[in-house]
């Protein structure tokens, strides 16, 4: 993932190849990132942004539509004391929100 | 809930290596369904709750009215990772918690051979878009 940091938020964009691997068998003939890979994502750039913590619980996460290892997906994440608000778009629209806790 | 023996989780999933995460049904009984992890991993944190969610998918199928392979899911709430990194075989457990809307509720977990907690939450399954 490309990332970028700016004080407590970040902004990432995943490289096509590793969203491809993410898909893979998921499903053959109808290729979509699991839900469980969209979190660690969003996850991932969570901890860059707030490093050194990490993400020790998931409170809430949302899927608003699949996400297709094809689109660009894009990984936004704002640090607000103990708690983490992520959002992944893909294509351009919203595909995911999770709501994240530090330890 | 119906579970017909020996049946094995590709039947009921659209799952395939290397996102199929489970390796059989350990036990079925009308507080939930057990299932075993495909290999000893590494179990990174996102695949252990990948493999709960199989697990929760598949009780959902077999509910009455349950949805089908084409199910999708819909959310993962308050999910605590006991373990970041897992090495060795891994169990799952899905109960049914409740129907919302129209989506099913399992609470789930991921435990290692020697029943240590390693993931626990909840998660929604959605039945797939027609």
């Amino acid at each position: 993932m490309r990332v970028e940091i700016e004080g407590d938020t970040g902004r990432g964009v995943v490289r096509g190849e590793h969203a491809v691997a993410l898909a893979a068998g998921h499903f053959p003939g109808d290729p979509f990132l699991p839900g469980a890979y969209l979190v660690e994502l969003m996850a991932a750039l969570a901890e860059r942004v707030a490093a050194p913590a990490r993400v020790c619980a998931i409170v809430r996460c949302a899927f608003a539509r699949r996400v297709r290892p094809d689109a660009e997906i894009v990984v936004t994440a704002h640090a607000a004391g103990s708690l983490v608000e992520a959002q992944l778009e893909a294509g351009g629209e919203r595909a995911a929100h999770a709501t994240l806790r530090l330890a | 809930m119906s579970t017909p023996a020996g049946l094995r989780p590709e039947q009921l999933l659209r799952h395939r290596p290397p996102a199929l995460l489970l390796g059989g049904l350990v036990e079925a009984t009308a507080a939930g369904l057990a299932s075993a992890g495909i290999d000893e991993g590494p179990w990174r944190w996102a695949r252990l709750l990948e493999g709960a969610a199989q697990t929760a998918g598949l009780l959902s199928g077999l509910q009455p009215g349950g949805p089908d392979a084409a199910a999708v899911i819909a959310e993962y709430r308050d999910v605590t990772l006991h373990a970041a990194l897992h090495a060795g075989p891994v169990r799952f457990h899905a109960a049914f918690d409740r129907r919302i809307l129209g989506f099913w509720r399992c609470r789930v977990d991921a435990r290692g051979a020697d029943g240590r907690l390693l993931l626990s939450g909840l998660v929604s399954v959605a039945p797939g878009r027609p």
